[in-house]
């Protein structure tokens, strides 16, 4: 039997290998820069129409304030995790689909992998590539945020803000983020296992990511059922978890703690049976063809 | 096979039956430094079935697009019936039907949807036509199905229909047996056969040198973009006979056969006496060895295999299958 | 693992070719009334067969016939749905790693990284078997006559080589028991022969190596044993000898076959003549041979050749499953 460790570093250096890996992190990179880009350009304009005065409300503070640090990281934080979160998805379904349709899970197989460490290690392996694009994206995020600082004219200030407190907020804030990216690689790569489509996988998976919340809150308005409803939803827990991340975050009564594990653990462990056993009952031969 | 299924004997439209139905003249093509067809000339003769073969990479493919005019020569001639491909394009296109690399139709249509669409551009509007060729090359009920669902040996069998749909003289046919289970192998030697004996002529390249030589009686090879051998099967095939004896005793017997003059050389085999001499002296060796009081068991020609000589001449490494390995 | 030893290379081939053939009275793989069903249709309807250890097995079927599917079982790629294999004395049901440990595969078609190289798509290959020992990939490389395009990516490999980095794979492990599907297809004929080569090689150490080919040709040259699978039954198996042997029958040419038949069935012990083509058979015991070689001589016919009949591998594939769609016709008029 191959060791999960071997199977585990093979998936990472699969993925180093892989050209879709690195367009995947250039894309991160440069959508972070864009975004930021943008942003200052607004800060900047000199009439620009009244951002600068205007409170975000979600932000708490202006658009300024959200942007220099260390109320940025709320924003930088937010924003990576849904870059990363999307990215994570394109990858989840490429490590999965891309095995079955080129027949190389047989492959990995006959050399002695068994089924369920195979899944493991892949798991293992997004986690990993997820938190690495989460830790790149934040550090590109707070550089944005000193870069913001330094164009509007408010310097760097190091010690106001590089403290104890500002880097556990940041591990704890990327450590709740991430729950929501091993959720979401979950999601993708269990839909692409079942439906043993990259496409179908990638597909389903992002319009849930983007278009679950408006779903939840339509059924939201359905009343008591609707949202009860809209809580199973497996975008309904990590989503809330996220909202934990705001400058200003919502405080949740126990009630609330009770159905976000529920839902969080309960869809983990729903994905998790359902892949598992899906793929030890797979036809792999039929899969590459 | 019903026969009301039949080939038609090709309209000839030709000047000259003694014209070969295809001519090579100091064909050339290079790509840059590379030269892929080297001055090739040969000639296929009318009605023949001629093997065209040669290692991956010798330039086949590419002769086989200048002959249909998709390749420019660098220099020299491709003659299709006495026509130059070059000049009069549209009578090269009215006499060759070919199935070249892997053929493409649309996977959302039937096979016969398909070929009612590729005749119609011909300029063919006769479902008799149709049902004929799906019935000649074993398509059966399959030609209702999509052809994104074929078999490789289905998207075969359509590629070769659609080649010979307007029954053109010279068919062309690149591996047409690739990816196919033996009953297809053997259906499309038994169609190239047919073809044949209406008339037709077929100029068929595979790497599967056992069934050449089974259908072929004409073949060319090349190697490196130069032709290393062309004419009849036999002549490629002849040389000097193997024959193999089994006797009751190997040792004795291939001492006595070293009195005679007619032999070339006589070895022990695996137990076999092996002897190399003209074939029709074998019979007069029997007799010699029966007459020397031998028990002869067995007595078999080796035969001539094409693949011996397809290595031979393209060079190819052929000692890496003996014994010793 | 044998690839560790950095001794004599040679010695160690031969004391693991002597291990090999030790357990010659064993079967390499023992099939017991494998079953796969896809809902309805029965891919594979009770099979049962044994690969005799250091044999080269052929094994054959039309398209669709379940041979695929057969040896995706016994594998493990597929779940069985009643029925059993033993691989090298692992039943795959319960020690499925075991089974696989000494075996290996190349099934349907090469499946490997198009975007890693052929060096590298082994490397990993190698880590994930737990060999530490880079030599392995490079003699597998060299093996199929890879090494000078180890470094370009898999996916623009031709059809040719993908085909040989695939059985490269299957021989990274330095298996016992290797299993090959249609491991010429898209080769040149100089390729076709390295393969069979190869194939021969392995045999001679000891492995055991089963082919699934369509080329009958190569796999009558090849195999010392075959099994003929169609519509997912086993329809026969055994010795390839014994598959071609068509009964006890001598095909003879001489000069004058007319004469010659009246002469032969005056003669004790045969029980047949016939005119085939233009061969004379005979129906006798194919010890009495000399015998008859002796008495047509003497009787002044002139006997040019002498064998026992022995069907083609194809002729005789064609008629077992029935899939030889009677297009003889046209034979004749060729």
């Amino acid at each position: 039997m191959t060791p999960l460790d071997r199977l585990y570093i093979g998936e990472l250096w699969k993925m180093f290998k892989r050209p879709m890996t690195w367009t995947l992190g250039i894309i991160l990179a440069a959508a972070i820069v864009l975004i930021y880009a943008t942003l200052i350009a607004t800060l900047l304009a000199p009439d620009s129409v009244g951002v600068e005065v205007e409170a975000d409300p979600a932000m708490g503070g202006t658009l300024q304030e959200s942007l220099i640090l260390p109320d940025g990281l709320y924003m930088g934080i937010g924003l990576v995790q849904l870059i990363v979160t999307a990215m994570v998805i394109i990858l989840a379904a490429g490590m999965v689909g891309s095995d079955l349709s080129w027949g190389t899970i047989r492959t990995m197989l006959m050399m002695g992998a068994g089924r369920t460490p195979i899944l493991i290690a892949k798991m293992l392996a997004l986690v990993t590539m997820g938190l690495l694009g989460m830790i790149a994206g934040l550090l590109l995020s707070i550089l944005g945020s000193l870069v913001t600082a330094l164009a509007v004219g408010e310097g760097i200030a190091l010690s106001s803000w590089l403290t104890i407190g500002f880097i556990g907020d940041a591990v704890i804030l990327t450590a709740r983020a991430m729950i929501g990216v091993l959720l979401w690689a979950a999601v993708a790569a269990t839909i692409t296992l079942v439906s043993r489509s990259l496409a179908a996988g990638i597909g389903a998976s992002l319009a849930l990511l983007f278009l679950g919340g408006q779903l939840g809150g339509m059924l939201g308005g359905l009343g008591e059922v609707g949202t009860w409803l809209s809580r199973t939803l497996p975008n309904a827990g990590v989503d809330a978890l996220t909202q934990l991340n705001a400058l200003t975050p919502p405080q949740y009564a126990t009630s609330d703690w009770v159905w976000i594990i529920t839902n969080i653990i309960g869809w983990l462990i729903l994905l998790a049976i359902a892949s598992f056993v899906t793929f030890r009952r797979m036809d792999t031969l039929a899969a590459g063809s | 096979m019903s026969s009301g299924v039949a080939v038609t004997e090709p309209a000839t439209g030709t000047r000259d039956t003694d014209v070969p139905a295809l001519e090579f003249d100091g064909l050339t093509k290079s790509f840059g430094e590379h030269i892929a067809v080297d001055d090739l000339t040969f000639s296929v003769p009318r009605g023949s079935i001629c093997g065209f073969l040669g290692p991956n990479g010798a330039g086949k493919t590419t002769t086989i697009g200048m002959a249909l005019g998709l390749v420019p020569p660098t220099s020299g001639t491709a003659r299709v019936l006495g026509w130059d491909v070059r000049t009069h394009w549209g009578h090269v296109l009215q006499n060759v039907g070919a199935m070249v690399e892997r053929p493409a139709f649309y996977p959302y249509l039937s096979g016969r949807m398909n070929l009612e669409i590729f005749a119609r551009q011909a300029g063919i509007d006769d479902s008799g036509r149709i049902n004929e060729i799906v019935e000649l090359v074993g398509m059966g009920e399959r030609a209702d199905a999509k052809f994104g669902g074929y078999s490789t040996g289905m998207k075969q069998r359509i590629g070769i229909a659609a080649a010979i749909i307007c029954d053109p003289e010279v068919i062309i046919l690149d591996e047409p047996t690739s990816g196919l289970d033996p009953a297809g192998q053997r259906e499309i030697r038994h169609l190239i056969r047919r073809l044949s004996s209406t008339g037709h002529t077929v100029f068929v390249s595979s790497h599967i040198l056992s069934e050449i030589q089974e259908v072929c009686t004409d073949v060319a090879i090349i190697a490196r973009g130069k032709l290393v051998a062309h004419g009849r099967m036999d002549e490629i095939l002849a040389g000097t006979d193997q024959l193999l004896i089994e006797v009751d005793r190997p040792d004795e017997a291939r001492q006595a056969l070293t009195q005679r003059s007619d032999l070339e050389s006589a070895e022990i085999e695996n137990g076999w006496v092996v002897v190399e001499a003209p074939r029709e002296n074998s019979a007069d060796i029997n007799r010699y060895l029966v007459q020397s009081g031998f028990a002869v068991s067995q007595l078999r020609h080796r035969e001539a295999q094409l693949e011996e000589r397809f290595l031979e001449l393209t060079g190819q490494p052929s000692g890496s299958e003996g014994e010793d390995g | 693992m044998a690839t560790a030893i950095n001794g004599d290379r040679n010695q160690s081939e031969q004391i693991l070719a002597l291990g090999r053939q030790n357990n010659q009275q064993e079967s390499a793989i023992e099939v017991r009334n494998l079953t796969k069903r896809f809902g309805a249709f029965t891919a594979v309807d009770s099979v049962s067969f044994d690969v005799p250890r250091g044999s080269i097995y052929g094994f054959l079927g039309p398209n669709g016939a379940g041979k695929t599917t057969t040896l995706g079982v016994m594998l493990g790629l597929i779940p069985a749905t009643s029925g059993t294999a033993r691989i090298l004395g692992h039943d795959i049901r319960t020690h499925l790693p075991e089974a696989l440990q000494r075996t290996g595969a190349m099934v349907e078609k090469p499946a490997l990284y198009p975007y890693l190289s052929g060096r590298d798509n082994l490397r990993l290959w190698a880590y994930l078997a737990g060999i530490d020992n880079l030599e392995r990939v490079e003699s597998s490389l060299a093996e199929v006559d890879l090494l000078q395009r180890a470094d370009a990516k898999f996916g623009s490999y031709s059809t040719g080589m993908k085909q040989r980095l695939g059985i490269a794979t299957a021989l990274l492990r330095d298996p016992d028991l290797v299993i090959l599907d249609e491991p010429t297809n898209g080769l040149d004929p100089a390729g076709q022969r390295e393969i069979r080569a190869l194939i021969r090689r392995l045999a001679k150490s000891g492995r055991t190596v089963i082919l699934s080919s369509h080329l009958l040709y190569e796999v009558q040259e090849i195999c010392t044993d075959v099994a003929i699978i169609n519509n997912g039954r086993l329809i026969a198996q055994g010795r390839m000898e014994d598959v071609l042997h068509s009964g006890d029958s001598l095909e003879l040419r001489i000069d004058r076959p007319e004469d010659a038949g009246p002469f032969l069935e005056q003669l004790p012990d045969v029980t047949k003549v016939e005119l085939v083509d233009d061969l004379v058979v005979v129906r006798t015991d194919a010890d009495n041979a000399g015998l008859i070689n002796r008495k047509l001589i003497e009787a002044g016919f002139e006997v040019t050749e002498l064998r026992p009949r022995q069907r083609r591998l194809e002729d005789q594939f064609l008629t077992l499953t029935g899939t030889d769609r009677g297009t003889g016709g046209a034979h004749d008029t060729a």
